[in-house]
């Protein structure tokens, strides 16, 4: 059993949720309003509480493993939240936009080869 | 999501991970299926029956009808195990143990694909995310 490989599984899956509660962010913003409504706004409250579970699994995975090989492993972010974009709010992709992503995969991989 | 798929993705997971954790890839597909099993608790405790099949059965025909409707039929429902609370302690467990913080993966995997499903299907208010809030209704 990897310890190293636990963390960076973790990781993605903080990364996943942190994903997850942008996309919540964005729903809730739409019915925003800066009154009492605002407590009650659900996608907000539950896109924050998406954030603070992945910033708890981050923690856990920081245990595992260093901070140097975890965090790049976060970049992966980005993609979670094109394809969310894309399959969820129906946001269009660009070509360009999909060079970023290709280049972060890209990144995120050579991170990962140079720590062996 | 359907059970069935919970238990395809999670082998899926847990086969690619066989290299990475070896026996210890089992306990991925376990923490991605056997969190499910509030479902059947649910039915239990409302209805006062302990029939599996019929648990199914039951949880087929919402489904079914949700997707025809294309709104959830039921509102709020707490699945325990698919709670905040239940999470937090499990994430503390984990600091703990390792089999635990490998139980959490799977965990983690599972209320990731119902997230996004409930997203997906604008169904998030159909399920109760805190066991507090719940209380509170």
């Amino acid at each position: 059993m990897s310890l190293k490989h636990t963390a960076i599984l973790l990781v993605v899956f903080s990364t996943l949720f942190s994903s997850f509660g942008q996309l919540l962010y964005k729903l809730g913003v739409d019915k925003l309003e800066f009154n009492i409504t605002l407590l009650t706004n659900y996608f907000l409250i539950l896109g924050i509480l998406l954030y603070i579970i992945a910033g708890v699994i981050l923690i856990i995975a920081l245990k595992f493993g260093e901070l140097s090989t975890v965090y790049p492993v976060y970049a992966t972010n980005y993609i979670w939240v094109s394809l969310l974009s894309l399959y969820i709010l129906k946001e269009f992709m660009t070509y360009f936009k999909w060079i970023g992503i290709a280049s972060i995969v890209i990144g995120v991989g050579l991170l990962g080869v140079s720590k062996k | 999501m359907l059970v069935p798929v919970h238990i395809i993705l999670s082998a899926i997971l847990s086969l690619i991970l066989v290299p990475i954790f070896g026996i210890y890839s089992l306990l991925i597909f376990l923490g991605g299926v056997l969190i499910d099993v509030d479902h059947y608790l649910e039915y239990a405790v409302r209805k006062k029956d302990l029939s599996l099949i019929k648990a199914y059965k039951e949880g087929m025909m919402f489904y079914r009808k949700s997707i025809r409707l294309g709104r959830p039929i039921r509102i709020n429902v707490l699945h325990i195990f698919h709670t905040l609370e239940f999470l937090i302690i499990f994430m503390l467990l984990s600091f703990f143990s390792k089999i635990i913080s490998i139980l959490l993966i799977g965990i983690l995997f599972h209320i990731v694909l119902d997230l996004g499903w409930l997203i997906k299907r604008k169904a998030l208010k159909s399920r109760a995310h805190s066991f507090i809030g719940w209380l509170e209704k």
